[in-house]
């Protein structure tokens, strides 16, 4: 993975420095709050119902060992002993004093991290698919574009003070593991008849009020060119976005007013001023990064241990954990594995200290000293020898996150929700508890199959509920709590947008239907057919009638 | 109201200014002709709030693709964090109070040395990497 050199080191020390004294002006009232906001929201510092929240970037979702336990230390030292990990493969901490903020990106420097960009209305974080370089089905790492991204985007002097949010994400496999359908950006990684690797460009994606899926931009730019052209996109965007309604200033909508026609038309005529400008990175810059993603060196392993054969035939609980937690790699004999973020209790994506100590510990034993954050809310250990897997469960296990819910009704997304988020008409977390247990068996989660339940708190769809099978979303019905339910999204390739199949639920309704979605889908579905084929196949009224008809969702008349 | 050199952080009387881009105004509004006009006088970008970032693609826009080369100066509600942005989008000075240049030289001074290469960034990581192999262009000849 991407190692700091004296340059980016230096760089971070500036950015805590710079930081701290825009802090102390604010302090002193020298900064109005006006002011501060986008400088400290740039250092991914919010102001949510109870506290500050900082959100900390995970470039790509890629953690060395001992960054997670920098992280692990700061959640004891700064938060309440534990942090959150995001849909967008980036860390949380609830329980932030704006005063130790400085010193906490001081605490993140010294592990190579920084909280830059995690917020605001400038280029995010970039995303990334978990299993890059581990992947069997990539055409090349994409690891090392997100990083080329990363360092262009990182204090953009253009793009610090965009209409909205930009989000870009990144994928290479086959599979799109990233949502890239659901960003502002989405680049896929494709070979041309030629041989040259390239990016099929998508924009305008994304949730919220407004949900799109994202629309072709351009079929090939050659990899060299990617960050010229990212340029031309982000100057279209820069002049023409709207600024004066923030519900309108994203770039999904721009492509909208414009046409995407016209859009891509706008962006070439940029392009064309800075494709052969110094913008695009030296091909020697971009072999010292693409250095730091060489494959670790992975001796030949047995692809189907005897060990491991044993250890399936003799304990169920593991058999189930292997099946959905166990993921193919490039490399016979290996695997990546996933610890489930998920279960009864726990807030989906939330990870104590000392769990995440395990995790690192986890990753050092039995993986490459490397960990992934998904995009699911989980944690992947890339790299695992398959002989390896029974001991790495079991130290798991006994760190109490052997779960193995990966993929399943219980690998649930949700946001933060009215627990934490001002924003938030409704509770997240409690919901996803209850779902969690609705579906306690695991022998029922297993016969369900592949099933993703997502749950927001408020149209602004962190929980990307649009993007799930089963979408759930907090509305405020008159001072109460209520949830509509859609149904048929997805995230990855062929990305869709969930429909809602009716009137909205009271909380204690919601378990119930989705159980009933469930049971009717179970009824209704061909052998092996997902719920998105089975949706697309046979509509929703099978769905609505089985949910309405119990008399469910009639609470909201009262 | 005072000019601050954005290279140097010395301080400048205001000057006369030919030509004034309204905030959020449409770049096809200023022309080449605007420019040769302009014969090397000063040019002002607006900024109307310091939040709305047009103000910066408006100032490569005039730098790079109609080659004004000029002073350019940031008018209106800019703050001093944004110094480096700026310069380095090309803005030669801002219009500010007197009272705030201190400040001013000392958000300059604190700002993260740069990450990418953006119209002449001598400070951007690859350049001080690979200085030789890849020439400065005309456009950097401005002290960092």
């Amino acid at each position: 993975m991407y190692r700091y050199d004296a340059f980016d080191r230096s760089f971070v020390e500036a950015r805590a420095t710079q930081f701290r004294d825009q802090v102390n002006r604010r302090l002193s009232g020298e900064l109005s709050e006006e002011e501060f906001k986008p400088l400290r929201l740039q250092n991914g510092l919010y102001l949510q119902l109870h506290a500050y929240m900082l959100r900390i970037a995970i470039p790509y979702g890629v953690l060395s060992s001992g960054q997670l336990r920098g992280l692990a230390a700061i959640a004891r030292d700064f938060d309440r002993g534990f942090g959150h990990f995001t849909t967008r493969q980036n860390i949380q901490f609830n329980w932030i004093r704006l005063v130790d903020a400085p010193d906490i990106l001081d605490r993140l420097a010294r592990v190579d991290m920084h909280a830059i960009q995690t917020s605001g209305n400038c280029i995010r974080n970039v995303t990334c698919d978990p299993l890059a370089g581990a992947a069997h089905d990539e055409i090349e790492d994409p690891r090392v574009w997100a990083e080329v991204i990363r360092q262009w985007s990182t204090l953009h002097p253009e793009f610090a003070f965009l209409p909205r949010k930009f989000k870009i994400a990144i994928s290479a496999g086959a599979e799109d593991r990233a949502a890239t359908g659901f960003h502002d950006i989405g680049l896929r990684l494709v070979r041309s008849r030629g041989g040259e690797t390239g990016f099929r460009v998508l924009v305008g994606g994304g949730q919220g009020r407004t949900p799109r899926v994202a629309r072709r931009l351009a079929h090939f730019i050659p990899t060299r060119h990617i960050l010229s052209y990212l340029e031309a996109v982000m100057r279209v965007y820069n002049e023409a976005g709207r600024r004066d309604n923030i519900y309108k200033a994203r770039i999904k909508i721009l492509v909208d007013d414009m046409g995407i026609e016209a859009f891509a038309e706008a962006v070439n005529t940029e392009w064309g001023l800075v494709r052969d400008t110094a913008t695009d990175l030296p091909a020697e810059e971009h072999r010292r990064i693409a250095d730091w993603f060489a494959p670790p060196d992975l001796p030949e392993a047995e692809p189907v241990p005897f060990a491991l054969a044993m250890a399936r035939r003799h304990d169920a609980e593991f058999a189930r954990w292997i099946r959905q937690n166990a993921l193919p790699h490039r490399r016979a004999g290996y695997a990546n594995a996933v610890i489930s973020l998920k279960s009864a209790g726990r807030p989906p994506g939330d990870a104590s200290a000392s769990e995440m100590e395990a995790i690192a510990d986890l990753a050092d034993a039995h993986g490459s000293g490397e960990i992934r954050v998904t995009y699911q809310q989980n944690i992947i250990i890339p790299h695992v020898r398959r002989d390896a897997l029974p001991a790495l469960y079991r130290d798991a296990r006994d760190a109490g996150l052997g779960g193995g819910e990966n993929g399943l009704v219980s690998d649930i997304i949700a946001c933060p929700g009215l627990d934490y988020c001002n924003l938030a008409n409704a509770r997240s977390l409690p919901l996803a508890d209850r779902i969690f247990r609705r579906f306690g068996d695991p022998a029922r989660r297993a016969a369900i199959g592949r099933l993703q339940v997502n749950i927001s708190g408020c149209i602004n769809a962190c929980g990307h509920h649009h993007a799930a099978d089963i979408g759930i979303l907090g509305v405020d019905k008159k001072g109460v709590e209520h949830y509509q339910v859609t149904v048929g999204g997805r995230a990855g390739e062929a990305a869709a947008i969930g429909r809602i199949i009716g009137p909205s639920f009271a909380e204690d309704e919601v378990p119930a239907v989705i159980e009933t979605i469930i049971d009717t889908y179970l009824a209704g579905r061909e052998p092996d057919e997902s719920f998105a084929a089975y949706v697309t196949r046979s509509g929703t009224d099978a769905l609505k009638g089985a949910v309405y008809d119990s008399g469910a969702g009639k609470a909201r008349a009262s | 109201m005072t000019w601050f050199d954005l290279a140097t952080g010395d301080l400048l009387r205001r000057g006369p200014v030919g030509l004034v881009l309204a905030g959020g105004a449409p770049l096809s509004e200023i022309t080449p002709a605007d420019i040769a006009r302009l014969a090397g006088g000063a040019l002002a970008i607006r900024f109307d709030r310091f939040s709305d970032g047009r103000g910066f693609t408006a100032a490569r826009h005039v730098r790079e693709a109609l080659h004004h080369d000029g002073q350019l100066v940031a008018q209106g509600h800019v703050i001093p964090d944004q110094a480096d942005y700026l310069r380095r989008c090309g803005f030669t000075h801002a219009e500010i109070n007197l009272s705030a240049a201190r400040q001013w030289r000392c958000s300059l001074a604190l700002a993260p040395p740069a990450m990418q290469r953006v119209l002449d960034s001598p400070r951007a990581r690859y350049l001080t990497r690979h200085r030789h192999a890849h020439p400065q262009g005309p456009r950097d000849r401005r002290p960092d």
